[in-house]
């Protein structure tokens, strides 16, 4: 177990692992949402044995995340409103574990969602404006800047160029939904 | 019991509407890796499957459309990404493939979806694939032609002129200069 992590390794894995638990809670919340009975008390029992682990991986991860890549902490030290991100993905934890206890199966799942949202967010928080960082040298990462598509493209892309193409798309998306996914 | 465009009722008819999670239409992974778990009978996972049936295909659309998006905001990261990671990348479509032929198979034949595959579902699965390509040939000309317009837009003579040509002959007003 070293700090030079490859393609696939422990924390490859670990993260994989972190993953598999929140969308099987996830998907067991949503589920919860649209059944009752039976199947709504199973998948509800489901969510609330993935918490612990949740809870436990959670903290293994970011612990995992430090000492793999210490340089995370940095834009958390510069802007210290950063800090409010692990206060949303602990609290968040808070009120699935309340809500699943409770049988609030709506508000277990916008826990679950605002979990997943801060977690993502909280990456990205940590990275930025990093997007792929080099596993040799920083000066070879991928960044927002060094990766960007000419300006041009940019402003066709931001100005309308291609939005309008995709609030088609996200009408043809609804159509499909409203025809049960056919 | 609320139906669907087809007649087909939704989740609803497991007594829970879901009304006020609107949101919660973009939101359902995860109900693939408690299917077999918490869904012991057969009518359990049908309900299962329903309760995603509307959503799981818009979901993986906004996958693509995130791919799309990459490639033409950070077409390095893009490349570097895609290319890094082939292999990964590769298992996660064939499985998102798989998943969706899964689920019509399930809904077209229920548990004997592999039998129902060989009788009639090579028909179904090749009507699709007709409809698909189809329906993602139109929008890729939608797209063309709207950038083609943008193009007369921002840009003047001759490049301007070839750009307003295929806008012109749909019929639609070509911009001034």
């Amino acid at each position: 177990m070293g700090a030079n992590t490859g393609i696939l390794d422990w924390y490859t894995i670990l993260t994989g692992v972190i993953a598999l638990v929140t969308l099987t809670a996830h998907g067991a919340l949503y589920i919860a949402v649209k059944t009752e009975n039976e199947l709504n008390q199973r998948v509800r029992a489901v969510a609330l044995w993935a918490w612990p682990l949740q809870f436990i991986l959670t903290i293994v991860g970011l612990i995992a995340t430090c000492y793999v890549r210490p340089m995370v902490l940095d834009n958390y030290k510069q802007h210290a409103i950063g800090y409010l991100i692990p206060v949303v993905v602990f609290g968040s934890l808070g009120v699935m574990i309340y809500a699943i206890r409770k049988g609030l199966d709506k508000l277990a799942f916008v826990g679950s969602a605002l979990y997943i949202i801060g977690m993502l967010v909280g990456a990205a928080f940590a990275l930025y404006p990093v997007v792929l960082p080099a596993s040799t040298n920083p000066a070879y990462n991928l960044t927002i800047y060094n990766t960007a598509a000419a300006r041009h493209g940019l402003n066709v892309a931001s100005r309308g160029g291609s939005s309008p193409w995709f609030l088609l798309w996200d009408i043809s998306l609804s159509c499909s939904a409203c025809s049960g996914g056919r | 019991m609320v139906e669907d465009c087809n007649g087909n009722a939704l989740v609803h008819d497991c007594g829970r509407d879901g009304g006020g999670l609107r949101g919660a239409r973009r939101f359902d992974l995860g109900a693939g890796a408690i299917y077999l778990g918490a869904g012991r009978t057969s009518d359990d996972r049908r309900k299962i499957l329903r309760a995603i049936g509307p959503v799981w295909d818009g979901n993986e659309v906004w996958l693509v459309a995130a791919g799309g998006t990459l490639y033409f905001a950070f077409p390095l990261l893009y490349a570097s990404s895609f290319s890094g990671f082939y292999l990964p990348l590769m298992m996660v479509l064939w499985l998102l493939m798989l998943r969706g032929i899964g689920i019509e198979l399930r809904r077209a034949h229920g548990e004997s979806g592999l039998g129902g595959l060989l009788r009639s579902d090579l028909l179904r699965l090749e009507h699709s694939s007709r409809n698909l390509f189809r329906r993602g040939l139109g929008n890729v000309g939608v797209a063309c032609l709207w950038e083609r317009m943008d193009i007369s837009l921002s840009r003047c003579g001759r490049i301007s002129e070839w750009a307003r040509t295929p806008a012109s002959s749909t019929g639609i007003p070509s911009s001034p200069e």
